[in-house]
């Protein structure tokens, strides 16, 4: 079933990034309304993440999360916008990973597909970005 | 024990050793001091260790370079002392007076001036201050405080008296910044004005205490304020067990003031007992400076808030036994839209494990975009338990009951139900406020217990609609994370003697007489829109009316795309307005994206949508078994906006 897993996730990952998959394919429904608007706001935030993962203040844990790893390289006045971004990133991600579980009719995949997307998120941070390793300890890329 | 010598050299010299001093904080020693009789003389002070409360120095040097005692004056004008940094000094003691005047000046614009009389019966001691480095404090702060890394301190500190000490100090500081490992708890450019007045009694202190803070910034997690003219007050006392506030206040700039009293238990390191009370404030401030951030994810994480609030809190054994909040037109609107109230007051009084009752009117809201008038809510509290009686809530022009709403939190979050109705309301107004194409007739409805818990809110029997003149029934309602980020709705709805000229009118799509029944089985709606149905509908039995207009019909066929047949072009069928029918249905199964289609009966590779019936008559075939939903979607939108366009022609 893992494997059955990654392939959706990885589908549903890809999904954000090409056009809509031509109908009759399987996994169209991975696209859902919900899943595209959820990617949309995340898209939206990526620009403001992407500076943070850039400097090190914000790194990619291992549960298909974000966390804060250095508030000192983010400036004084700017630590509780950082925190409030990190809150809705991840309020997106656990709607995103539930969401793509049940699109597949399957909710009772969604921790499964929150431990591949975590592994997704890491393979395609940039060098230079921080994760968290399986022991929970960041790792610069 | 003290030994003396004198060297063999041709200076004279003096040397005392000291193998341990000891006073009140304070042990120190060996102690060395050598006196050389040159001119000038030089006076050099070592001590092997020195410890005061927690701090210990090794190896201390003092060298005084121009040293002289005469008449019972000791004085040293060039001194220079070691701690592991060099320290420049000069001090005098006079013998008889007992009067020390000693000064440090670490930097050119720094100076440290003890000022003392060591008296034991009226001993008295005063630090100025000018310029001090506030890094330098560093060693004598706790190791887990946040560490300062720059800031000046300026100001005066007095010891007097025996027995019964008394301490004042007027310190002023600038430009203080200081953070932990995490950068979690930090401050950058901070100025601060600190007034502290003190007297012992026996083994405790009564103290007067007050701090300005007029500049600055603090991120203390996950709070984020900045000085702008904050201030703090505090009288009370300190001794071995507890720190007392018997009369404390701040205020907070743009917000408002509060006042109380605490007691700080120091063993257990916890606030014991505190009492605040606040004066009217500033809601807006209250919710954007300290309520937010703690927030942050939640429902109530983006919040417009408006109005004035007072608050009454009462803390006992670590809890807080009772909180009471007074509501002065306090507006607070969600800004993703999802609920508001609108000039709420009255009183809240909350207590841990007392019944309370909640005095409260609001004059109206919003809930999921629905706007509701005026409410007084009769609501009971205990704890963690809420109920409500009966209320009636203006929702439009109808009203929705609700009544044996009780609401509760036990571990996994909180939890309500509540069962109702709703009289008639105008779906004209309805859809217009929920953004939908306006639509006409009226919606009334009956709830049947409505439960909600693991953020997954749950209809136990069915929700039944007055609507389009027909009757529709919502079986196994289930509504997931209503206020989530992607909500997600099931149900089964089954609709009865929809009258389709109602519908049809509402979205100009040309208008269809008559009336039918449909069935959508396993809806699911993610954020609102469809993910998944079986959907079937069909005229109804019964005797009525039958009519469908030309543009309905060509909609209809414009519906099925370029394949779709349009029997209406190029015959004498495009003179007439309208055309009778016997029977229409469609039906949709969406799966995946994709709806498969079907309609009343199956013709050679096609389904009939409408069935012709009367004079004229006219039947309409679909094609296409599987559409792709979201082109099916837009298409519904271009003929919709298509006909909007021709009627403005």
């Amino acid at each position: 079933m893992r494997t059955a897993i990654f392939f959706t996730a990885a589908l549903a990952a890809l999904a954000s990034l090409l056009p809509a998959p031509a109908l009759g394919q399987a996994n169209l429904e991975i696209n859902t309304p919900a899943i595209a608007a959820l990617q949309r706001s995340m898209q939206q935030r990526h620009s403001q993440l992407a500076s943070l993962y850039n400097s090190g203040a914000v790194g990619f844990t291992r549960d298909g999360n974000v966390a804060l790893r250095d508030a000192k390289a983010v400036p004084l006045a700017q630590r509780q916008q950082v925190n409030a971004l990190i809150a809705s990133e991840n309020q997106d991600r656990a709607a995103l990973y539930r969401e793509i579980a049940r699109a597949n009719g399957h909710p009772e995949w969604e921790n499964d597909i929150r431990a591949t997307f975590a592994q997704r998120w890491i393979s395609r941070a940039q060098r230079g970005w921080y994760y968290q390793n399986a022991s929970g300890a960041w790792v610069r890329k | 024990m003290a030994s003396w010598c004198a060297a063999p050299s041709a200076a004279v010299e003096l040397s005392v050793r000291l193998d341990r001093l000891e006073a009140p904080g304070v042990v120190a020693g060996p102690i060395v001091a050598q006196l050389s009789d040159g001119v000038p003389a030089t006076l050099q002070l070592t001590v092997g260790e020195v410890s005061f409360e927690n701090q210990r120095w090794r190896n201390v040097r003092v060298v005084c370079a121009d040293f002289s005692w005469e008449q019972g004056r000791i004085e040293c004008r060039k001194g220079e002392a070691d701690v592991g940094a060099s320290i420049p000094l000069s001090f005098v003691y006079l013998l008889v007076d007992r009067t020390l005047e000693l000064v440090l000046r670490p930097s050119a614009a720094e100076s440290w001036t003890l000022k003392g009389r060591l008296d034991e019966r009226a001993p008295s001691l005063r630090l100025e201050i000018d310029n001090g480095s506030l890094s330098r404090l560093g060693p004598w702060l706790p190791a887990d405080w946040p560490k300062v890394t720059a800031g000046q301190l300026s100001g005066v500190v007095t010891l007097d008296g025996a027995g019964r000490e008394r301490l004042a100090a007027e310190l002023t500081v600038r430009e203080v910044s200081f953070s932990d490992a995490s950068g979690l708890h930090a401050a950058d450019k901070l100025g601060m004005q600190v007034r502290l007045a003190a007297q012992r009694q026996g083994a405790s202190w009564t103290y007067r205490a007050s701090l300005d803070w007029n500049a600055g910034e603090v991120y203390w997690q996950p709070l984020y304020l900045q000085g702008a003219g904050h201030t703090l007050s505090a009288d009370g006392v300190i001794d071995e067990r507890q720190i007392s506030v018997a009369r404390g206040g701040a205020r907070l700039a743009g917000i408002g003031e509060l006042h109380g009293s605490a007691i700080w238990d120091r063993h257990s390191n916890r606030i014991d007992r505190a009492d605040v009370t606040s004066g009217a404030l500033e809601a807006s401030q209250l919710y954007s400076q300290v309520m937010k951030p703690f927030f942050f994810g939640t429902a109530l994480g983006e919040l417009r808030v408006e109005g004035k609030t007072e608050l009454t809190a009462r803390w006992r054994d670590g809890h807080v036994q009772s909180l009471e909040a007074g509501l002065r037109g306090l507006s607070f609107e969600d800004l993703n839209r999802r609920f508001a109230v609108f000039d709420a007051n009255g009183r809240i009084p909350w207590h841990r494990s007392e019944d309370t009752k909640v005095e409260l009117e609001m004059k109206g809201g919003e809930l999921l975009r629905v706007p509701f008038g005026r409410v007084k809510l009769p609501l009971t509290m205990r704890g963690m338990r809420f109920r409500l009686g009966t209320v009636e809530i203006p929702l439009l022009d109808g009203t929705l009951t609700m009544r044996g709403f009780a609401m509760e939190r036990p571990q996994e979050g909180w939890r309500w139900t509540f069962r109702g109705g709703l009289s008639p309301i105008s779906m004209e107004r309805f859809t217009q406020a929920v953004g939908l194409p306006t639509m006409h007739g009226t919606v009334s409805a009956e709830i049947p217990r409505v439960s909600y818990s693991r953020s997954t809110l749950e209809v136990d029997g069915a929700l039944l609609f007055q609507v389009f003149d027909g009757t529709m029934m919502a079986n196994n309602v289930k509504l997931i994370e209503p206020f989530g980020k992607a909500p997600r709705l099931a149900a089964d709805i089954e609709a009865r003697n929809i009258d389709l000229g109602l519908l049809t009118r509402a979205f100009s799509f040309g208008s269809i007489t008559g009336r039918i029944d449909a069935a959508i089985d396993g809806l699911e709606l993610a954020n609102w829109q469809p993910v998944k149905f079986d959907a079937k509908l069909e005229s109804s039995a019964g005797d009525y009316r039958r009519k469908i207009s030309q543009r309905a019909v060509q909609n209809i066929t414009a519906l099925g795309g370029a394949g779709a047949a349009a029997a209406i072009q190029g015959t004498f069928l495009r003179f007439f307005d309208q055309f009778g029918y016997e029977r229409l249905g469609l039906s949709c199964r969406l799966e995946n994206g994709v709806c498969k289609m079907g309609g009343i009966d199956d013709v050679a590779q096609g389904y009939v949508i409408v069935k012709g019936g009367g004079i004229p008559a006219l039947s309409v075939l679909g094609y296409n078994r599987a559409v792709d939903w979201n082109e099916l979607v837009d298409r519904l939108k271009r003929v919709i906006q298509n006909n909007v366009r021709m009627i403005v022609q």
